[in-house]
């Protein structure tokens, strides 16, 4: 019992830290890969031949979409979106996002079923 | 979605999805279809979004770890380069008083594992605490903060063995 309730008071302590650096993984990522996106144009620009392929390269890297599904997410249920970003920026368990969030294992699992399900969604529309 | 949506309809969506996915796939649509009833608007939201529940995750995780690996490829060497046990610090994530985080990959023959090591000054106390043998000796202390599950599940298990 004394381990569990140990276990539980380190995770809570940690839980801010966890948060805050699966943010921040995944503001280096989405820099990054619209720093790859910004070299890509910029060598594009030599190329003159429209194929499709040009247009095809020239289209936004799924990563930024997702950045701003994401975004978009936590504008109308910022808790999924945050869920979410846990488990996919912070390799986090559905029971470590449970123990951050506040919420039961189960509540983790339908946030991450929605809001992944919505993100898909929302990035194949555009 | 078109508009911004209420809060009133996301609910609504949110409760018919999750019971759907709850029945057996033969139900299903059944159930959509009544809980529903003449909105076809709902309908066609539940609908789609129960479309999308099957492979979001696979989509998700490769995108990621796609981002990862990409960035990983374009670092600079000379940037880090900095060996710790099995990891080579790849670029620094962020900096602060404690110390500084980074990205740091394990590649050899057995893991292809990301992790972001948080490197903290001497003295530091942290039940997360490596030997680690930093060339420099500016930073003694190794500080894994997040990782993929099964590391972080390595270190709940030291922890745990010695607490008791």
């Amino acid at each position: 019992m004394r381990l569990a309730d140990q276990a539980k008071l380190q995770c809570e302590n940690r839980g801010h830290f966890y948060a805050v650096s699966a943010n921040v993984m995944r503001r280096v990522l989405i820099d990054h890969a619209r720093k790859r996106k910004t070299e890509k144009r910029g060598a594009g620009v030599r190329i003159t031949l429209k194929t499709g392929m040009d247009f095809a390269e020239a289209r936004a890297p799924d990563s930024l979409v997702l950045d701003d599904a994401l975004s978009k997410l936590a504008e109308f249920d910022a808790r999924k979106s945050r869920a979410i970003e846990l488990k996919f920026y912070g390799g986090m368990t559905t029971e470590e996002i449970g123990l951050v969030l506040g919420i039961s294992v189960a509540t983790v699992g339908r946030e991450l079923r929605l809001g992944q399900a919505w993100l898909q969604r929302e990035m194949s529309r555009r | 979605m078109k508009a911004a949506i209420t809060m009133d309809r996301w609910n609504v969506i949110e409760e018919i999805f999750q019971s759907a996915l709850e029945r057996p796939l033969s139900e299903r649509s059944a159930y959509v279809a009544q809980a529903c009833g003449d909105d076809a608007e709902l309908r066609c939201e539940v609908d789609s979004l129960l479309a999308s529940a099957g492979n979001a995750t696979t989509t998700l995780d490769q995108l990621v770890a796609g981002d990862l690996r990409a960035m990983v490829r374009s670092a600079d060497a000379s940037e880090i380069g900095l060996r710790v046990g099995p990891y080579r610090l790849v670029r620094e994530l962020d900096a602060g008083g404690m110390g500084v985080v980074y990205l740091a990959v394990r590649s050899d023959d057995q893991y292809f594992q990301f992790v972001a090591v948080k490197m903290i000054r001497r003295g530091r106390e942290s039940l997360e605490r490596f030997n680690a043998s930093v060339p420099n000796g500016r930073f003694l202390r190794l500080w894994v903060i997040l990782t993929s599950a099964s590391f972080w599940t390595a270190v709940r298990r030291r922890t745990a063995a010695r607490s008791s």
